[in-house]
């Protein structure tokens, strides 16, 4: 009887009152963790996203911006147009069989870009201005000496980050040298 | 007699079913979770560091495409003329030093003549 009575008896208040207080310590630093980590996460993933739109704009720019002109003899067209905020780009790059035919009709060799409603956007042709990038605020084109392009892109987050009034806004400038408006490597005459 | 054993059995297998956890079980738990805290915080500044190692990398080459664009557009060429294709205008070569690499490590600039 005296072993049942034991078996039975449960915890003292002290017991249960050290073991309250070590629990609560243990799950509210387990918690707080935790915490940080959604919070430390979901600001990593903001600022990649943010980054990932800056990083693609040098490929697709790059590809569209050093073709344009071509310097070609008898081009009637210019390639390349900064008018304020927007930046023109003509190019002939495609015609039948992949070869230049000297006609601007084929997708992305008449261009225009410029940034509205925080996108870059890009107009192909006679199309309607269409999203590019997004996040993009600001997109300055402007022509240095030596035909030198440059570009400044300024991007910010989708929303602002957990627990930081920081401006993260990020912004590059990239410089293109438009080679085309020089000589070519073979001379070209009719 | 039998209904005796059986009523003893039954006192045993109610009390092993309230005993709660031991000493050691509540340790290892612990540990567990404190390990799990540990590793979820440090795989997080991992990430951080990944990504600010991606940035400046990224920044890096910018700012090196900026350099060689700019050498290509202000630079007059120099050094021995260099002819890949036949009959083509030539090339001259120009190597951009960068310092974070060192003074032996460059990247070499194909650019023509203005």
């Amino acid at each position: 009887m005296k072993n049942k009575g034991v078996r039975n008896a449960g915890h003292t208040l002290v017991e249960t009152m050290i073991a309250s207080s070590i629990s609560i310590i243990v799950l509210a630093g387990f918690f707080s963790t935790i915490g940080v980590f959604q919070t430390g996460s979901s600001n990593l993933s903001l600022l990649l996203e943010r980054d990932a739109n800056l990083w693609l704009a040098p490929l697709l720019l790059s590809r569209w911006i050093i073709p344009a002109g071509n310097n070609r003899w008898n081009q009637s067209w210019s390639g390349v147009t900064i008018d304020t905020d927007r930046l023109e780009l003509k190019s002939d790059i495609d015609g039948p069989g992949g070869f230049p035919d000297s006609k601007l009709s084929s997708s992305f060799e008449a261009l225009a870009l410029r940034s509205s409603n925080s996108n870059l956007r890009v107009q192909s042709n006679r199309g309607s201005f269409q999203p590019l990038i997004k996040n993009i605020v600001e997109f300055k084109v402007d022509s240095k000496e030596s035909g030198l392009l440059s570009i400044r892109l300024k991007t910010v987050t989708d929303r602002p980050l957990s627990m930081t009034e920081e401006d993260l806004s990020e912004s590059t400038e990239l410089l293109f040298f438009l080679r085309n408006y020089r000589s070519n490597l073979f001379p070209e005459n009719p | 007699m039998q209904g005796h054993r059986r009523r003893r059995e039954t006192q045993r297998s109610s009390a092993t079913s309230i005993r709660g956890f031991t000493l050691i079980e509540v340790m290892l738990s612990l540990v567990f979770l404190m390990v799990t805290s540990m590793a979820l915080l440090q795989g997080l500044e991992l990430a951080f560091r990944h990504y600010s190692l991606a940035q400046n990398r990224w920044k890096a080459t910018v700012e090196l495409w900026n350099q060689i664009e700019k050498l290509r557009a202000t630079h007059s060429p120099r050094g021995e003329p260099l002819q890949i294709i036949p009959d083509s205008r030539p090339l001259y070569r120009t190597l951009l030093t960068d310092p974070r690499l060192g003074e032996h490590s460059g990247w070499e600039v194909l650019h023509s003549e203005k």
